[in-house]
């Protein structure tokens, strides 16, 4: 596999990793923009003109851009995280040129103001989609309870309150400010010729306008006092909890290799202390552990589900866990079989051209060196059970936590 | 060209095994034909429980040797209890693949399945079923399934809370080892390999695998007796909608023809259904609908979920669709294009994932009784034509729909 890199004049970057062996190419943009820069009252901006994008240009309405991606076989879709918003094609090499051709004109999108108030009721429908799902609640309770104050507490796909009102001006004031080509990358990975695929950049983003908006990066509020916060949602079968220390951020990867080692040992989902723990004796459905790593923050968490008579019991070992992995430490064993595991997904992930798309473009956006996967996979076996102990320090703040479902024990 | 090699070993194992170009990874499928559908009656959710109960030690292993042999292979693993089958699945690092199909071998064929483990097992599937609650999407479509297939395919492959909580240890065992065997079982083996010396490496060690039950008997002209309508009440947000009808089985001609009119309903952004129930309308944030394949049955399932106003004009729209496709008024040459670009499209992409292609070959030695080529498939595709479709689409009109709606009751409901 190779790599390379340029950027345009106006600030867009282009990458990507070629794959000989490859038979399908992913490509699309990275626009370093989330719900973290929404900005007072327009909580799901972001995540809304995701949507917009696919709704139609000027030389497109949105019937020619969902048909021409059908044309192409292409698996497309989009997503809005805190931090970036994303929009990829996975194509035959053929469709290439056009993919990129389409791709670019959807991130200029005409945001016209009768698609604008049809697709805000699709909006309202998926909040209301995920209002039934207590397991994505549970995360986006945890961010707002955790980063309360903060732009990462804002969520992703906003509020009733927030979408409802929302007027077209605003999501193009956003719009022009955040997707100007400084914030913007296009990578692509498999079956991809760099060559082309920068001419295709240079013809189809090179009238962008420049600039490059920045971030807040405010420091995350401290850990300290934020303490436990309860959902009450009484027709849940099921309770579940979150616990969130502070983690790496984006940009420390020795730090975020030891912290993957390490919440693997806590929590991979088999294998690992909580599964022994609380998993394999049957007092919770699933227990999991893992890190978020984000712009100039991280997070590092650890969560079950389990029936409610059995919630208190499951909270105790999950926190007698962790206590014990930090206190004891890991084993050089087990830190390789973690590390193994870890590596072996890596490979498996790398594989296919969508797998190395959004990890080569995410590291890129960010500004970090681009990783091989045979770089990354020594990174993760470089990994000591010292290195992973250490790691584990970070469990020694008391986390701020959440518990989710029907109320009581 | 891909290189594949199949075999049926005597003891009735059907092992398929194919080089995917390039691939750094091996990965198998092992499916036997015991799901929920083969559990006892009286003993719903056999299947579900052992899906768990399984990986608790092996041979000489003890759970956590078990566990800690496939850790360090780096086996990224799971085992998947579905109606018609259990499949024990992993993928690593093609050179380790003939240790973990021998750690696989081991499970299949020496389970422990320890009393001591079984309360937990038990548990964890009376959990699964809570959790399938908190998911009510895919709740609709388990109720559906419930109405419209015929016994026993129509059981949800979690079991019924009732019988597993009244199960016994010695009830599920004795089930477990009736049907842990090679008889219908298929291993699909894909990735950085040697499709020949895979096929060796499965015989060694499971061709002295004996017994197993085979795949249950299904009369599919029962197919969609039960109640053509039915609304459960339940509370959330949204209503979600599930209906489904029959299509053609894996081994038809036709079956081809049947996953391109599938893909006109709902195969993209540009697909009727997206159009019409999400775009046009703005109604829902999830509509699909695809095809189904079980042994000797097909079926459509479609799925929509919304908020209770729109529920009845959703309902109506969804099947308003679901009778346009086949009532003769055809396909454009433009849908059917789109079409058969999705279909090359996946089939490469999918191609390019050894995970992908271990379960394809192992489920479609299930269905069809053979391997299926991606080369193969390919230009099945690319000879269909328009007129294929139309014809296929106008014989497989749905004569009635099983509909079955979940969530609050509706004002004037």
């Amino acid at each position: 596999m190779t790599f390379r890199e340029a950027a345009l004049p106006n600030g867009l970057r282009v990458v990507a990793e070629t794959d000989p062996s490859a038979r399908s190419a992913a490509v699309g943009f990275f626009t370093r923009t989330g719900a973290r820069d929404e900005g007072p009252g327009l909580d799901g901006v972001s995540h809304f003109l995701e949507h917009m994008c696919f709704k139609g240009t000027d030389r497109r309405d949105a019937a020619r851009i969902n048909t021409e991606l059908d044309e192409m076989g292409a698996r497309a879709n989009a997503f809005t995280s805190s931090e970036r918003t994303v929009y990829f094609a996975q194509v035959l090499p053929e469709f290439l040129p056009r993919a990129v051709d389409l791709l670019a004109d959807m991130m200029r999108p005409a945001l016209r103001s009768s698609d604008f108030d049809l697709e805000k009721n699709v909006i309202l429908e998926e909040i209301g989609m995920y209002d039934d799902r207590p397991d994505f609640l549970l995360f986006e309770a945890a961010m707002e309870h955790r980063f309360a104050g903060h732009p990462l507490a804002t969520r992703v796909l906003g509020l009733r309150e927030t979408i409802g009102p929302l007027p077209v001006e605003a999501m193009r004031a956003y719009h022009a400010e955040r997707y100007a080509a400084g914030n913007v990358l296009l990578g692509a990975a498999g079956a991809v010729d760099f060559d082309a695929l920068l001419d295709l950049a240079r013809r189809h983003c090179g009238a962008w306008s420049a600039g490059a908006p920045g971030r807040r990066r405010p420091a995350p509020p401290s850990l300290a006092g934020i303490g436990r916060r309860d959902v009450v949602r009484p027709t849940d079968r099921r309770a579940l909890y979150l616990a969130l220390w502070d983690g790496p951020a984006f940009a420390d990867l020795a730090g975020r290799a030891a912290a993957e080692v390490m919440a693997d040992v806590l929590g991979d989902e088999v294998g690992s202390r909580l599964y022994w723990a609380l998993v394999r004796p049957g007092i919770a459905e699933s227990a999991y552990a893992g890190i978020d790593a984000m712009d100039g923050a991280g997070i590092l968490y650890a969560g079950f589900a389990a029936p409610p008579e059995r919630f208190e019991e499951a909270r105790a070992i999950l926190h007698a866990e962790a206590d014990r992995l930090r206190r004891d430490g890991i084993s050089a064993e087990e830190a390789a079989r973690a590390a193994t595991k870890r590596a072996s997904r890596t490979v498996l992930r790398g594989e296919t051209p969508i797998g190395r798309f959004h990890t080569v473009g995410a590291e890129a956006l960010e500004g970090l060196p681009h990783r091989s996967i045979d770089d990354e996979i020594a990174r993760i076996l470089g990994v000591t059970a010292a290195a992973a102990a250490g790691a584990a320090a970070r469990l020694a703040e008391a986390p701020a936590t959440v518990a989710l479902g029907p109320a009581g024990a | 060209m891909t290189e594949i090699a199949a075999r049926r070993l005597p003891n009735g194992l059907h092992v398929a095994a194919e080089a995917v170009p390039g691939a750094r990874s091996g990965a198998f499928a092992l499916l036997v034909p015991c799901g929920a559908a083969a559990d006892p009656s009286g003993l719903s959710g056999a299947a579900a429980i052992l899906k768990d109960w399984m990986l608790r030690g092996a041979g000489d292993r003890d759970a956590r040797a078990l566990s800690e042999a496939m850790d360090s292979l780096g086996l990224d693993r799971g085992v998947s209890a579905g109606t018609e089958a259990v499949v024990f699945s992993g993928a690593l690092l093609a050179r380790d693949l003939p240790r973990a199909l021998a750690l696989a071998a081991d499970v299949l064929r020496r389970p422990r399945l320890p009393d001591e483990e079984f309360e937990a097992c038990r548990a964890l599937a009376l959990q699964a079923i809570d959790s399938l609650n908190d998911d009510p999407a895919s709740l609709c479509m388990v109720e559906t399934a419930r109405r419209f297939l015929p016994p026993p395919l129509h059981r949800p492959y979690c079991g019924e809370a009732g019988e597993i909580r009244a199960a016994s240890a010695a009830a599920v065992r004795d089930s477990a080892r009736a049907r842990l065997g090679p008889a219908g079982a298929c291993l699909g083996i894909a990735g950085g390999i040697d499709p020949a010396a895979a096929i060796r490496t499965a015989e060694d060690l499971l061709g002295g695998w004996a017994g197993g039950a085979g795949p249950v008997e299904v009369d599919p002209a029962a197919a969609g007796s039960g109640p053509a309508r039915d609304d459960v009440e339940r509370p959330g947000s949204q209503i979600q909608i599930g209906v489904a009808y029959r299509s053609v089985p894996a081994d038809s001609p036709d079956a081809d023809l049947a996953r391109l009119g599938a893909s006109v309903l709902s195969g993209g952004m540009g697909s009727r259904l997206f159009v019409e129930v999400r775009e046009k309308r703005g109604l829902v944030y999830s509509v699909r609908a695809s095809v189904r394949a079980y042994r000797g049955l097909g079926a459509v399932f479609a799925y929509a979920g919304t908020t209770p106003p729109r529920a009845a004009e959703t309902l109506e729209v969804l099947l308003a669709e679901l009778r346009r496709l086949h009532d003769g008024s055809g396909v454009t040459a433009e849908e059917f294009d789109r079409a058969k670009v999705k279909a090359r499209s996946s089939l490469v992409m999918d191609g390019e994932s050894p995970r992908a292609r271990a379960a394809a070959l192992a489920n479609d030695l299930f269905l069809r009784g053979r391997p299926r080529p991606l080369d193969e498939a390919l230009e099945a595709y690319a000879r269909s034509t328009r007129d294929d479709l139309q014809r296929h689409l106008a014989a497989c009109a749905p004569e009635a729909f099983t509909v079955l709606t979940l969530g609050p009751r509706r004002e004037g409901a």
